[in-house]
């Protein structure tokens, strides 16, 4: 009888401990949230099963039988035992908790590996809630000749650039740090011959986690992200310069290497750099002339089994060369990467050669569809952008199979033309390039006016930007961007596939303009020339005079 | 020794039956109150609109407090329409109207009514754009919302001024991130 009680109450109490164990927790590593994870809480501190949430710590990790193998994105590597109670991390003992096998998988202490890596843990049992955050260590600011350096210091790389920017009334500056805590630590005062008046910290957000560095002024100021360091002891620096917004001068930071993939890569010129980049190919070599030295040593440290195998910065009087090995041919393209400078992307060659290129021309709205139209001016007729846009495509058509390329267009006539459907000819013919073409209208009538080019993906910013160069070279209006959008036809068509508005329709100058057929077909040809350049057949057009 | 034997005996029976209360206890549904006038709940939410040049989204955060979360978004939905500052456009025509909603999983099904797609009031690739991510960015402010799927008098309606899908749930597009 006795017996038989002390079996069901075992059973009862280890029902009840597997309950309370295995409760979902929301495990928010860095910038990333990864919730319902099956973290058990019945051990001195949360357990959570090894996984992908370690790869948002950008960690390297090998399960052997008796522990796991890591290694961090400083390269420093640890071994991590079942019966490891102290893990050596870069020379430092760590105190830890051994880790924890059931079923075969091993289960990770998160306060202790915190604690290895130099993150915070902070902890809530009863929401369930775990946060690995990169913790905010110093603040240093120093006057330098392009204006006042701030350099932040923090205990574990973070995941991604910061993103900075700028507010009015009153000016100030901020940075925001995704996956930061804030720690206590005195702030530096801001130098004295720049408009700064005052330096602030805060916990911006507490899911993702963020801080925010904030710099007041007395009058506007501009903040760009100028370089990165990784620390001798496994954390992070990242530089800030902040300067008077009037102030246009350039500068080169640093050039890191943020991506290297067996297919693609892409270095990180950090900066403001105006002037295009020359980038020459030599068999598997490139290299990257760039106008001036950067302030801080390069960053390669995403270097490994990628498209570049090596790559180096060589300096030249006042100027540098970045000169890139690849373990294969491919092709390099330069862009602008926000406010953080200049992305040089590298792709592997494509194996398909094609004899002759196929676009597809997307002539935008049509039957019930109108469009935009043109305000009603005296007794002028009013334009629709359907019409507009069907026969700056038949003009387009024209000029692109003078040049040799194959056309489909998505409609040849005033018909309703779904969107998905307009992607999937363009997709189903496997493409080359697909251009929608649009015409722009602004809520105010001639409240807006100019030429915009819109894009996707980035293998679809080197044909925006080609076609946005010749069109305010060809139509001589007002550039309002190459702006990266997910519109749905170029976000889901696979092909470099872009969205031109090169006017506004309800614009009173502009609606002129585009009554006048020579203005149209100027659009096509700006059009044509775009694609044409973005393939490298630009001569051809050249040839014949166009 | 027998006596000792009943007691334990008893205890054990005891702490079974507490036991087996508590696990009731705790996987019994919790009913909650229907909400009522007098309930009412605040949310932190992030009212976002297009700027005047409709060239970037602008972040407004506010707490709203409303009986029900039908009564959230119809109070969202107003705010959207008229934006309180004079360097705001509005993001939602004026006369929609909230006919239903309802969430499959982490996305919220907005049914609207016809003025929802009012071809004026979405011309131009990037105002469309600006506007329709106003909303979804609003919106998917909410707790546990991905995406906002749109439905036009209980169907779903074709693009959106020639600009925009409406068939499919509609993410946050990080390239306007306010």
């Amino acid at each position: 009888m006795r017996f038989r009680l002390n079996i069901t109450v075992a059973f009862l109490l280890a029902l009840l401990g597997v309950a309370v164990a295995q409760t979902p927790t929301k495990l928010l590593v860095l910038g990333e949230t990864f919730s319902d994870l099956p973290v058990f809480w019945d051990a001195e501190e949360p357990l959570a099963p090894v996984g992908s949430w370690l790869a948002a710590l950008k960690l390297r990790w090998a399960v052997r039988d008796d522990g796991i193998e890591f290694e961090t994105p400083n390269r420093f590597k640890f071994f991590w035992s079942k019966a490891s109670t102290v893990v050596t991390v870069n020379g430092r003992n760590v105190e830890v908790t051994p880790l924890y096998q059931r079923d075969d998988v091993f289960l990770v202490p998160l306060v202790s590996l915190a604690r290895a890596l130099g993150l915070t843990a902070i902890v809530n049992p009863e929401r369930k809630v775990v946060k690995l955050a990169s913790p905010l260590k110093s603040v240093e600011a120093s006057r330098v000749d392009l204006g006042c350096l701030v350099s932040l210091v923090f205990g574990y790389p973070l995941p991604t650039f910061p993103k900075t920017g700028v507010l009015r009334q009153p000016d100030r500056a901020y940075a925001d740090f995704v996956g930061a805590a804030l720690g206590s630590m005195n702030l530096p005062s801001p130098p004295e011959s720049l408009p700064l008046t005052n330096f602030r910290l805060g916990q911006f957000s507490d899911d993702p986690l963020i801080v925010r560095f904030v710099a007041d002024a007395n009058a506007p100021l501009s903040i760009r992200v100028m370089g990165r360091e990784l620390t001798k002891d496994g954390g992070e620096k990242w530089h800030l310069i902040l300067q008077p917004a009037e102030n246009r001068s350039q500068w080169f930071g640093q050039v890191l290497l943020k991506e290297n993939n067996p297919t693609r890569a892409i270095f990180v010129l950090v900066g403001r750099l105006e002037s295009k980049l020359d980038i020459r190919r030599e068999t598997n070599t490139l290299v990257v002339a760039v106008p001036m030295k950067p302030v801080f040593a390069p960053d390669f440290s995403a270097q490994g089994d990628g498209l570049v195998k090596n790559a180096f910065l060589a300096s030249e009087g006042d100027e540098a060369r970045l000169v890139i090995e690849l373990s294969e041919p491919a092709n390099a393209y330069w862009q602008i990467e926000g406010d953080l400078g200049i992305a040089i992307v590298i792709e592997a060659a494509s194996p398909r050669q094609k004899q002759v290129r196929l676009v597809v021309v997307d002539a935008g709205h049509g039957g019930k569809d109108p469009g935009a139209m043109s305000p009603q001016r005296g007794d002028k007729p009013r334009l629709i952008e359907k019409d507009l846009t069907l026969d700056i495509a038949f003009r387009l058509k024209r000029l692109l199979e003078g040049a040799g390329y194959k056309v489909l267009m998505t409609r040849t006539d005033d018909t309703y033309v779904p969107l998905p459907e307009r992607v999937a000819i363009a997709n189903g013919a496997q493409a080359d390039a697909f251009v929608s073409v649009h015409l722009n209208s602004y809520p105010q009538p001639g409240g807006q006016w100019g030429t915009e080019v819109y894009y996707w993906t980035p293998q679809s910013y080197p044909l925006a930007e080609s076609i946005y160069r010749h069109l305010l070279a060809l139509l001589g209006r007002k550039g309002n961007g190459i702006r990266r959008r997910q519109l749905y036809v170029v976000r889901h068509t696979t092909m470099p596939s872009v969205l031109v508005e090169p006017c506004y329709l309800n614009h009173p100058e502009e609606e002129e303009l585009l009554r006048s057929e020579d203005f149209r077909e100027r659009i096509a040809l700006a059009i044509c020339r775009g694609i044409l350049e973005f393939f490298g057949d630009l001569r051809v057009l050249e040839r014949r005079g166009e | 020794m027998q006596r000792g034997l009943k007691i334990l005996t008893v205890a054990f029976s005891v702490l079974v039956v507490a036991v087996l209360l508590a696990i009731f206890a705790f996987r019994s549904p919790v009913k909650r109150p229907e909400p009522s006038q007098g309930l009412r709940k605040t949310w932190q939410v992030a009212l976002c609109y297009p700027d005047l040049k409709a060239s970037r989204l602008v972040k407004v955060s506010i707490s709203i407090s409303a009986v029900s979360e039908r009564r959230l978004i119809e109070e969202l939905l107003e705010r959207l329409k008229n934006p309180e500052a004079p360097d705001l456009s509005p993001a939602l025509p004026s006369g929609v109207r909230l006919l239903s909603f309802q969430r499959e999983g982490d996305i919220l099904v907005l049914n609207l009514s016809s003025e929802f797609t009012q071809p004026d009031f979405w011309q131009g690739s990037d105002v469309a754009h600006l506007r329709l991510q106003a909303i979804v960015y609003t919106l998917t402010s909410l707790p546990n919302t991905r995406a906002v799927r749109f439905l036009v008098n209980s169907q779903t309606p074709e693009a959106l001024g020639g600009h925009e899908e409406l068939s499919e749930a509609i993410e946050p597009d990080p390239s306007l991130q306010p």
